[in-house]
């Protein structure tokens, strides 16, 4: 890891209760920098990472986890990034390094994949849950003001503080030139034991922030499949058979796996991933009308969407976008409705650069739609246009609403 | 005989004339260069008219050009990301005693618009000099000889060679486009891309052989940015993915899952098959693969029905050689249903002449169902070569 490039650096270890040595083995070594190490006592990682932010002296606080890699150039990235202004979130890329030649090898590195596609385009809508503990960082006081992570939690300890910065106003960035390879090497038990972790803190999470409801698996339990959902009334309503069930979901892996039929092979992981979180929310909360109670308080009033007329340009609209910074928008070519887009909770408000992205994606079939009416498209492709006009006045419809 | 005629749709359409001599058209439409669509018309008079040219370019070549026109208005590219990295590339061609052929591949190659790629010729398992003489003419192109014969053997010592990130394979008979490299290398800057395939079309349909090979085994994947994912589509059904002929992996990846499968492919008993072997065991790894028609690249089929009834024999080999080796040690048992759903719908049918084509195509069928019959032994015999060091 470089150690220049102007950047004054201090390295705080804190050691969750190890009891295999590493303490001692970081002790004996020389490092380059200044290195101090905190001893903790397992009481998971929100604590510790306070801990070894009171220690911190510098103006930036950057968050590593022990099971990823930074590569060459990430602190000098960072520090480069927070040179912007002072209000920033910080997040680096985090990469996969995964040697499972296995089914759930494959299944990681499509998961990871397609969890980090978002962020890496041009315009993207940041969420709170870009922020993984793994790898960001935001200035001390900025972290100070924020109250740290809340040591109530034992994961998703990360989201939570995402969606306080977020709340907060603080600016979400990606940092691709910041990479840390991300060592993480899972099976299957732990990845049904993380899920139980999960139905807990999402618990936490709905009751200390009921806003966030609409962003949480617990929110949509009708969005399973028949399967999934069987597992998920037997998770409130007899255990035992759902945990009878479960494990006789689980000896179906190693055959399905043997004969290479992934589809079968994924759903069935996917169940079991599913009932061991609604097993711990149900255990959690107790019963479905004390999770409906908690959902209810989530209601709010939906934001009226801004109005944005497309039609004065897309330099326009977009400084529109920067100066209003509306939590949801209804795009307008004139007068032919583009479509809306909704708020989403925990979600930043719309910028000028998110325009073009969703112009280009949700937003496209309604917008190319638009354009034709208004005689927009070039002379030579209104013959191309002209029926797909005639198809959507058929349907009806004149325009579309994004969700 | 079939004319091939290119129609750029930001300008009025012209009628085509000139066409004395031809049964039909292929016209090929773009929108800014870039190719958004082709279709056949029948040539009447040895003209186009403009209605029926209008006709077709208000279809589906019309609909993709408003697409790519809302993109270029809106700066919208997919394959954008937020701080590319730039990635280094090889193109690669292998190949075995076809100077001609490649010379005219080396001359487009010279003519690729990117800056920093290198170039690379495989000549594998050459008995004369030819080849290399060729390549000598070329001062920008490095040359390697393989001597181990195969095709893959020869992809394999390409990815050795190569120091580019990115090793972009293009065949002896095929002649890439300026911008052919530019578009494939974008995609790679999503990590989890390993492999692109790009859209080939014929450069010349002359012969009933080359018109034959069009209509039934055309490398056309369509118009559109297609994107393969093993959580998506199944990862054995490899064929709308594309074929080696316009094909570029990410190195480390492909070094890391072992290289290509040596005993498929030319040279060895099983003929073909290697490209779609390595199709699939990156989707089965979690990896996508990308179909970028931006990636342009022109192909010479085989002249006559001989050559032509031997390629697709061969392609029938490859593909049952393939699955032979995917059941016996990936224990892939989809394979069956595969098989007996492209038996049942596709071979069977087209076989017995119910799929058009008139006994021509009947006749192709019936080899391809000759080189699968031929596959699973071909694939045992190209073990045991490899296994004797071969």
């Amino acid at each position: 890891m470089e150690y220049s490039a102007g950047v004054q650096m201090e390295v705080i270890v804190v050691d969750d209760g190890s009891t295999d040595g590493t303490v001692a083995s970081l002790i004996s070594a020389q490092w380059p920098y200044r290195l101090r190490i905190v001893q903790g006592g397992g009481t998971g990682a929100a604590v510790a990472r306070n801990a070894g932010a009171r220690l911190a002296t510098g103006d930036i606080l950057l968050f590593l986890d022990d099971d990823v890699e930074p590569q060459s150039g990430l602190v000098s990235a960072h520090a480069a990034a927070h040179m912007q202004g002072d209000g920033l979130v910080a997040i680096g890329d985090l990469p996969p390094v995964i040697r499972d030649p296995t089914l759930l090898g494959s299944t990681l590195r499509a998961w990871w994949g397609e969890m980090q596609s978002g962020i890496r385009r041009p315009g993207h809508r940041h969420t709170y849950r870009d922020l993984l503990s793994g790898h960001f960082s935001v200035r001390r006081i900025q972290f100070e003001r924020l109250g740290g992570f809340d040591e109530r939690l034992r994961c998703r300890e990360d989201y939570e503080l995402g969606y306080r910065a977020m709340a907060a106003g603080l600016q979400f960035q990606f940092v691709p030139q910041a990479v840390a390879r991300h060592h993480d090497p899972t099976d299957v038990a732990k990845a049904l034991r993380r899920k139980r972790d999960e139905g807990v803190a999402d618990v936490y999470l709905l009751r200390r922030h009921p806003a966030i409801a609409p962003t949480l698996p617990l929110s949509k339990p009708w969005s399973y499949s028949r399967r999934e959902r069987l597992l998920i009334t037997l998770a409130w309503r007899n255990r035992t058979a759902g945990d009878a069930m479960a494990r006789a979901l689980a000896a179906t892996l190693g055959p399905l796996q043997a004969v290479k039929l992934r589809w079968r092979w994924v759903a069935s992981l996917e169940t079991l991933l599913t009932y061991h979180y609604w097993r711990s929310v149900a255990v959690t909360v107790g019963s479905p009308a004390a999770l409906q109670a908690l959902l209810a308080r989530a209601e709010t009033v939906p934001q009226v969407p801004t109005p944005i007329d497309l039609a004065q340009g897309l330099d326009a609209a977009a400084a529109v976008l920067d100066s209003v910074r509306p939590r949801a928008g209804r795009f307008m070519l004139g007068t032919e409705l583009v479509g809306d887009v909704a708020d989403v909770p925990g979600e930043e408000p719309l910028r000028g650069v998110h325009l073009r992205p969703l112009l280009g994606t949700i937003l496209r079939d309604s917008y190319l739609l638009a354009l034709a009416r208004t005689g927009r498209v070039p002379a030579t492709l209104a013959p191309a246009a002209a029926p797909m006009i005639s198809a959507a006045d058929q349907k009806g419809g004149r325009g579309a609403t994004a969700a | 005989m079939t004319a091939i005629r290119e129609v750029e749709l930001s300008a009025p359409l012209p009628e085509l004339q000139d066409l004395a001599g031809y049964s039909r058209c292929m016209v090929v439409f773009r929108w800014h260069h870039q190719i958004v669509g082709r279709e056949f018309v029948n040539v009447v008079a040895g003209r186009v008219s403009l209605p029926a040219l209008q006709a077709l370019a208000a279809g589906a070549p019309g609909r993709e050009a408003l697409s790519r026109w809302l993109d270029e208005s809106l700066q919208h590219d997919p394959r954008a990301v937020v701080g590319p990295t730039p990635l280094t590339a090889t193109v690669a061609i292998c190949t075995r005693e076809r100077p001609d052929d490649l010379r005219r591949a080396l001359e487009a190659l010279v003519a690729l618009r990117h800056d920093g790629h290198e170039l690379l010729v495989v000549d594998n398992a050459p008995a004369g000099d030819d080849t290399r003489r060729v390549v000598e003419a070329f001062p920008s192109v490095r040359y390697v000889c393989e001597p181990r014969r195969g095709l893959n053997a020869a992809r394999n010592r390409a990815l050795e060679e190569a120091r580019g990130d990115i090793v972009a394979f293009t065949d002896d008979d095929a002649v890439p486009e300026p911008e052919w490299l530019g578009p494939l290398l974008d995609n790679f800057q999503t990590p989890r891309v390993a492999c692109t395939t790009g859209l080939t079309l014929p450069v010349q349909l002359d012969t009933d052989a080359q018109e034959l090979f069009e209509s039934h085994c055309t490398f056309v994947r369509g118009f559109r940015r297609l994107v393969f994912d093993s959580t998506i589509n199944n990862p054995l059904a490899v064929g709308p993915v594309g074929a080696g002929a316009n094909m570029t992996l990410r190195r480390n990846v492909v070094l890391e899952l072992g290289g290509f499968d040596e005993r498929l492919d030319a040279g060895m008993p099983t003929r073909s098959g290697g490209d779609h072997e390595m199709f699939i065991r990156l989707l089965t790894a979690g990896h996508l693969i990308i179909y970028d028609p931006l990636a342009v690249s022109w192909h010479r089929h085989r002249r006559t029905h001989e050559e032509l009834l031997d390629t697709v024999y061969g392609y029938g080999v490859g593909v049952y050689a393939m699955w032979t080796g995917l059941i016996l040690e990936r224990r892939e048992i989809g394979v069956l249903k595969l098989a007996w759903q492209w038996f049942r719908y596709g071979q069977l049918p087209a076989a017995m002449g119910r799929h058009g084509g008139g006994p021509d195509a009947a006749r192709l069928a019936r080899a391809e169902l000759r080189g699968c019959v031929r596959g699973p032994s071909a694939w045992l015999a190209a073990r045991r070569l490899r296994a004797g060091g071969v």
